[in-house]
C-alpha cells in the first residue's frame, strides 16, 4: 500500500492528467435543478457540512431566470423539471420571495414543460403562510426530524443551543392542518444506533409514510463521523436490520428510502455490463444529471455537496457562472475536465473491484472527495452504511422470503 | 551534469519497473478493495438468484411469500416497470 503511494506520487502520470479530455457520458436529461437560494440556516446543528451557513446572501431574481435559461436552452428537460430548493434553511427567505421566485421559473419555462419544486426544511418557521402558499403552489415539502426528541435534541440545535425538536413537531402539526404532505429525512449518528425501536416507533406514531436515513457523513465543513471505526459498522449493521424487521412487522405504511432504493436496486439490476452502462444509473457521476447553483450563481455538477467547497485545485468545484456561461462552454472548462476525468476513473476502478457496483453505479464522488482525498478512489465509510448495509438487508430478506438458500451473513466486505 | 541527469532518469525508470513487477507477481500487494468474489455467496450472483426465482415462481405463490409491505405485489413480479416512479428524483440523499 505505501509502496503503491509513493508510485503514485512520485511518478508522473502519461499523459499529464490535466490533458486527458473527459470520454464518459454526459446526462441525457437533466434529473434535477438543485438551487440553493441562500447558504443562511437558522440552527446550528453539530454535523452541518455547510461550510458558510452564517452568510446571508440570497439569490437574485436574474440569477434563478438565468439557472433555469442554461438548462432549458441546452435541451436537458425532456418534460419536467425539478427543482429542489436546498442548502442552509430555504424558509429562512420570505414566502414573498418565492412566490416570485417560482412564477420567475415558470415565464422562463413558459408552460413547456412540468415544473416540480421541492423544499427541504427544519420546519421550524412554517407557519400558516407557508402552508397557504404550498396550498396555492404544490412544493414536494421534506422535514428533517432524527426520531424522538432526545436523539433529535443532541444534534439540532439552535445557535444559542437550545433544542429544535418542538418546534419542528408544530412545523409538522401545521402541515397536517392543512392536508400537506410531508417526507421526513433523519440523520443517523452514532447516538442512534441503540435506539432503531424508538426511532421506527416515533415516525409510526407520527404517520410518517416515506421516511429516509441520512448517515452522518465526512463531508465539507463536518471532518469527523461518530460513525466511523468498526465497532460503530457493527452497530450500523444492527440498526439496518432491526430497522428492516420492524418495518416488516409494522401494520403502518412506512416506506423506507434506503430499503425502497435497494430493493429497487436488486430488482432491476441487470447484471454484468459494460460499466459505463451500469453507471448510468447513479445520478451522481452522470455529469449534469444533477445541475446544483448557489446563491451568487455559481454552477456545478456531480454531488451537490461539492458546490461551495473551498478547493485551490477544484476552483472551489465551480465549472461556470449562470448568465455568463452556457453548459457547452462548462464541460470544456480545465476544472469541469479534471474533475469529470477523475470521477470516471473512480467509477471504473468501482467497476473493477467492488462486488455491489452493479447496484450502486460507482459510489458518491463527494463521499470519496471527502473520506478519502481523491474522486479516483473507491469504497468510502459512505458506500459502507448507507448502501452496502441496506442492499445486503434486502437482498437476505428477499432470499428468504423467496427460500433460497441461506447465503453468507450480512457484513459489507468491500 | 548530463550524466547525474541521465542516471537518475535511467534509476527513476529501473525503480518503476520494479515496483511494477512486484505488484503483478504478488495480487493483493497494495490492494485497498478485494477482487470481486466469483463464489455462490458474491452479490452478483445473490441477486441473479433472486430474479431468478421471482420470474420462476407461479404469481400467486409469489404474491404470498413477497407480504404487503413491500407494496404493490405486482412490482415485484414486473421489476422491470420499476423504473416508472415518480418523485424519487426529489427524495434522494443530500
Amino acid at each position: 500500500m505505501r509502496l503503491k503511494a509513493l508510485l503514485k506520487k512520485f511518478v508522473a502520470p502519461w499523459p499529464p492528467r490535466s490533458a486527458v479530455a473527459y470520454s464518459g457520458p454526459f446526462a441525457q436529461s437533466l434529473e434535477i435543478l438543485v438551487l440553493q437560494p441562500t447558504p443562511f440556516c437558522n440552527i446550528d446543528c453539530d454535523y452541518c457540512y455547510l461550510p458558510n451557513r452564517s452568510a446571508t446572501q440570497r439569490m437574485s431574481l436574474d440569477t434563478i431566470r438565468s439557472a433555469v435559461g442554461m438548462v432549458l436552452d441546452a435541451g436537458l428537460v425532456d418534460s419536467r423539471l425539478c427543482i429542489v430548493w436546498h442548502a442552509g434553511e430555504p424558509l429562512v427567505l420570505p414566502v414573498s420571495y418565492y412566490a416570485e421566485a417560482f412564477a420567475a421559473v415558470e415565464q422562463t419555462v413558459q408552460g413547456k414543460f412540468e415544473i416540480a419544486h421541492s423544499i427541504q426544511t427544519n420546519g421550524m418557521l412554517i407557519d400558516e403562510a407557508w402552508c397557504e402558499f404550498f396550498q396555492r403552489q404544490p412544493v414536494r415539502i421534506g422535514l428533517s426530524i432524527d426520531g424522538p426528541a432526545f436523539l433529535h435534541d443532541w444534534h439540532r440545535k439552535t445557535r444559542q443551543g437550545k433544542p429544535t425538536h418542538a418546534q419542528t413537531l408544530r412545523g409538522a402539526k401545521i402541515l397536517r392542518e392543512f392536508g400537506i404532505p410531508f417526507h421526513v429525512i433523519a440523520v443517523i449518528s452514532a447516538d442512534s444506533l441503540d435506539h432503531a425501536e424508538a426511532i421506527f416507533r416515533f415516525f409510526e406514531e407520527l404517520g410518517i409514510a416515506e421516511l429516509g436515513f441520512n448517515v452522518e457523513e465526512l463531508e465539507g465543513d463536518h471532518a469527523s463521523s461518530s460513525l466511523e471505526g468498526k465497532t460503530a459498522a457493527q452497530r450500523i449493521e444492527k440498526f439496518w436490520q432491526q430497522l428492516y424487521e420492524l418495518s416488516e412487522a409494522s401494520s403502518a405504511k412506512v416506506e423506507i428510502r434506503e430499503f425502497r432504493r435497494a430493493a429497487k436496486a436488486i430488482l432491476t439490476s441487470q447484471g454484468e455490463r459494460p460499466w459505463q452502462e451500469t453507471a448510468q444509473q447513479n445520478d451522481q457521476v452522470i455529469p449534469f444529471r444533477i445541475l446544483s447553483v448557489d446563491c451568487h450563481g455559481r454552477v456545478s455538477t456531480f454531488s451537490p455537496e461539492l458546490l461551495g467547497i473551498p478547493s485551490a485545485r477544484y476552483n472551489d468545484f465551480t465549472f461556470g457562472q449562470v448568465g455568463k456561461d452556457d453548459l457547452q462552454t462548462i464541460r470544456t472548462s480545465d476544472t469541469f475536465q479534471r474533475v469529470a476525468t477523475e470521477v470516471q476513473r473512480g467509477v471504473e476502478s468501482c467497476a473493477k473491484t467492488c462486488e455491489f457496483f452493479t447496484v450502486c453505479g460507482g459510489g458518491a464522488p463527494s463521499n470519496k472527495y471527502f473520506e478519502n482525498g481523491s474522486f479516483t478512489s473507491t469504497t468510502t465509510m459512505y458506500c459502507r452504511t448507507a448502501i452496502q448495509l441496506p442492499i445486503q438487508v434486502v437482498l437476505s430478506g428477499l432470499e428468504r422470503k423467496l427460500d433460497l438458500p441461506k447465503r453468507s451473513v450480512a457484513g459489507a466486505t468491500n | 551534469m548530463r550524466i547525474k541527469f541521465w542516471l537518475r532518469s535511467c534509476l527513476h525508470k529501473l525503480g518503476v519497473v520494479g515496483a511494477s513487477l512486484l505488484l503483478y507477481v504478488t495480487p493483493s500487494f497494495g490492494r485497498s478493495t478485494q477482487p470481486v468474489a466469483p463464489g455462490l455467496n458474491s452479490i452478483p450472483k445473490r441477486i441473479a438468484a433472486v430474479q431468478n426465482a421471482i420470474k420462476t415462481t407461479d404469481t400467486e405463490i409469489l404474491k404470498g411469500k413477497l407480504c404487503a409491505q413491500w407494496g404493490n405485489w405486482a412490482n415485484w413480479a414486473n421489476w422491470n416497470n420499476w423504473n416508472n416512479w415518480n418523485n424519487w428524483a426529489n427524495w434522494r440523499n443530500f
